[in-house]
């Protein structure tokens, strides 16, 4: 299987070039959230999807995240 | 014989020229020329439409690479311009018995190619042998100026021109074809995608902005928030450091404050004075007018087009910022003052030393847009009254004294911590007194308070807030940014920024990336990025400027922008099967994404699509399965805006959820938004915004 399992285009690692950005940033910025609010990583996934200005690709990714792991 | 540009030039040209005042408007079938007498000289004046000439490709086959082409009659290129017919040869006739050619189009680059193609193809004369009337605006005084002192036409900027259509035509025919040849050898379709030498950069900004958004993960900060009492009186405060980066700050300051007595240390005032703004240039009237009053760039330029041909406003299509001590700026002011609108105004400034504040840009061929003082010949429309109403007080402005401001803050403190309060006091309009509704400041007082009072800090908050993801563009910021990239001219960046949308690129005038423009700048991206790239734009047009200067000539600027062209074409040949494939993936999702609704809920195994009826041109749902007969479940659409499926349904009747994007309004619906019962009272309130519009248009018709 070669395509991103979000959006169809050809995938690079774990997602498309995109879906794969989002998905490390999600995970890189998981510790400043830590920091700032003292957040759980799913309590930060929920949180993130939350807010309206989430970027499309990033809201994307925490959905299949959440899906993956059954939060 | 006088060439114009357009018939309503061509009869303000004749009546400022003929000495009664009254030409002779001679008609010939649908079209018309004036005759007229001034001095010992009997004038003809002719009008072409624009553009009567276009480039034309001379080999045969739509495919790539096709580089040779020749100027020949517009109605030869574009079918739909049967008008251009008469008039070519009416002039051709005309021309038999003249002694002398006068170029009295737009004075710009394309106005002096208009006139030199006309005397060239339609006129059969020798353009060198021609005169040239150069003016800034169509009022009286100026044309009969430029009458009587014609110059030599100016060939560089005329090569400038030419070659600007030359290589827009071989980049635009050639990349477009490539694009769609390789749509059609990967999947057989016949699918025109089109870009071009600006085109491409554009829609690379827009895309890269989109990523950015999409991208986008906020990050969290506090805000303090107080609400304060002083004499009893409520304050808000705010605290001398906007962000907090983490929550338990946040606490510890909101423990700190709570309940305190503060007192105010100091109260600062800063005065400021601002100078107004320089004249407008277009392209400053244009993100202005955006800014006030809504209009789109290419909106503003069509407006200003017509104000010129009107009288009222000088040529816009300039990037001057200056009015030059030759302009009659006494007899303008004298002018407005003529109106009831701005004659006080007008009237206090003629008693000033008439002073302008100048910008810095310049344009060699026009002054800044400003009015003429004379009355429009015609009645302005509403948007036209707006614009110009925009214009006169933009230049009533640049006569002002400076705007001054006063900033006031009172510092407010509690142990180590700094509470603010502002206010902002003006003090002097000056300018802004002119340009009047579309100035904006609030003016705030600040509280009743003095230095050494107690304020009783009642409620402390933090207040959780996110960072922002950078803004979308809208037709304005992408046009500056052209500008400021130097792509496209004056006259062709708004049409650019248009066309970005038109072709499908992005969605409504959020300029919100669409699928298809995702598709085309990921496929360029990955295989072909120079088509994408500002750098061979930015080049191509520091060149045609060059020509422009007399730096170099066109044909060497010719003969790079092929060969350039030609290795882009040659690379994209090696690439075509998977550009092709990448396209045809693209749009595939594109339209799964644009006209697909989710399964039918009539017949269960169809797919709702949106489809426009062959017979009427309408938009509405239907079901896959109508064409084997199986289901004929159709649902109404709206016929305006971009309309996009959503990932939800609706609340109350269960069906699929769209989201309508018209102009700059965006709203939820479901596709069974004629009947949910949910959204009736959304139906009532569009039947009465329809009927106040229709009275509305009723009432505008009759005046």
């Amino acid at each position: 299987m070669s395509i991103c399992p979000i959006c169809g285009r050809d995938k690079q690692d774990k997602f498309c070039s995109y879906h794969q950005t989002a998905y490390d940033n999600v995970k890189e910025m998981y510790g400043q959230w830590k920091t700032a609010a003292g957040l759980s990583w799913e309590e930060y996934l929920h949180k993130i999807s939350d807010i309206e200005s989430t970027g499309r690709w990033i809201r994307e990714v925490i959905e299949f995240i959440m899906q993956q792991d059954g939060l | 014989m006088l060439v114009t540009e357009k018939p309503t030039a061509a009869k303000k040209i004749a009546v400022a020229l003929d000495d009664s005042k009254s030409p002779r408007e001679v008609k010939k079938g649908r079209t018309s020329y004036f005759e007229c007498k001034c001095g010992n000289d009997d004038l003809v004046v002719v009008y072409a439409l624009g553009h009567l000439f276009e480039l034309m490709q001379t080999e045969k086959g739509w495919t790539y690479p096709r580089l040779e082409n020749e100027w020949v009659p517009k109605y030869e290129v574009d079918k739909k311009a049967t008008n251009i017919k008469p008039i070519i040869a009416l002039i051709k006739g005309l021309s038999k018995n003249i002694d002398m050619f006068v170029v009295a189009t737009d004075y710009d680059i394309e106005g002096s190619l208009i006139g030199y193609l006309t005397l060239l193809y339609a006129c059969k004369t020798d353009p060198s042998n021609a005169k040239r009337m150069r003016f800034s605006s169509l009022t009286e005084s100026e044309l009969r100026n430029a009458f009587d002192n014609l110059h030599e036409l100016d060939f560089p900027l005329i090569e400038s021109g030419q070659i600007r259509h030359e290589v827009d035509w071989l980049y635009g025919i050639n990349m477009t074809r490539a694009l769609t040849l390789a749509i059609k050898k990967a999947a057989g379709w016949f699918k025109i995608v089109s870009t071009g030498r600006v085109q491409g950069p554009a829609l690379s900004f827009v895309a890269q902005r989109e990523k950015e958004i999409n991208l986008f993960l906020p990050l969290p900060y506090w805000m303090i928030q107080v609400v304060a009492y002083h004499n009893n009186k409520e304050l808000e405060l705010e605290y001398f450091k906007r962000h907090i980066s983490t929550v338990s700050d946040g606490k510890s300051i909101v423990e700190s404050l709570s309940d305190q007595t503060a007192i105010v240390d100091k109260i600062n005032r800063r005065t400021v004075t601002q100078l107004p703004h320089p004249p407008f240039n277009l392209s400053s009237l244009q993100s202005e007018a955006y800014r006030h009053l809504g209009y789109k760039p290419s909106r503003t330029l069509d407006l200003a087009q017509s104000l010129y041909l009107n009288s009222a406003i000088s040529y816009p299509r300039t990037s001057s910022e200056q009015l030059p001590d030759n302009l009659d700026l006494k007899a303008i002011l004298i002018g407005l003052s003529s109106m009831k609108t701005y004659a006080d105004m007008a009237v206090t400034i003629l008693k000033g030393p008439l002073k302008p504040i100048q910008g810095k840009k310049t344009d060699p061929a026009h002054p800044a847009i400003h009015p003429t003082g004379e009355k429009p010949t015609k009645k302005l429309t509403p948007s036209e009254q707006k614009l110009y109403d925009l214009i006169v007080r933009r230049f009533f402005s640049v006569f002002g004294e400076p705007l001054v401001k006063d900033h006031l803050r009172a510092d407010i403190i509690w142990e180590n911590h700094k509470l603010y309060t502002r206010g902002l006091q003006i003090q002097k309009l000056g300018w802004a007194e002119y340009y009047g509704p579309f100035f904006k400041t609030e003016e705030k007082s600040l509280p009743d308070i003095s230095e050494g009072d107690s304020i009783h800090l009642s409620s402390v908050k933090a207040e959780e807030k996110h960072t922002l993801p950078p803004a979308r563009f809208n037709p304005a910021s992408l046009l500056k940014l052209l500008e400021r990239e130097n792509l496209g001219t004056k006259s062709t960046r708004s049409r650019i920024v248009d066309s970005v949308r038109s072709r499908g690129y992005t969605i409504a005038d959020r300029f919100e990336l669409s699928t298809l423009g995702y598709a085309l700048y990921e496929t360029l991206d990955h295989y072909m990025s120079v088509m994408l790239s500002p750098e061979m734009t930015r080049q191509l047009e520091k060149e045609m400027e060059d020509i422009q200067q007399g730096k170099t000539d066109r044909d060497s600027v010719l003969a790079k922008a092929r060969t350039n062209l030609l290795s882009i074409l040659k690379e994209f040949k090696e690439k075509e099967e998977q550009i092709g494939e990448e396209l045809v993936k693209g749009l595939q999702r594109y339209w799964k994404e644009t006209e697909e609704l989710g399964p039918c809920p009539k017949c269960g195994n169809g797919v709702l699509r949106i489809v426009q009826s062959p017979k009427t041109g309408k938009r509405f749902v239907g079901c896959s399965n109508y064409k084997e007969g199986v289901c004929d479940q159709t649902f109404p659409l709206p016929q305006k805006g971009t309309v996009t499926p959503l990932e939800k349904t609706c609340p109350y009747c269960d069906h699929q959820m769209i989201k309508v994007l018209s102009g700059r309004r965006t709203w939820e619906t479901c596709i069974n938004w004629t009947e949910c019962p949910g959204r009736q009272e959304d139906l009532k309130a569009l039947d009465e915004r329809r009927s106040k519009q229709s009275k509305k248009d009723d009432g505008e018709d009759s005046s």
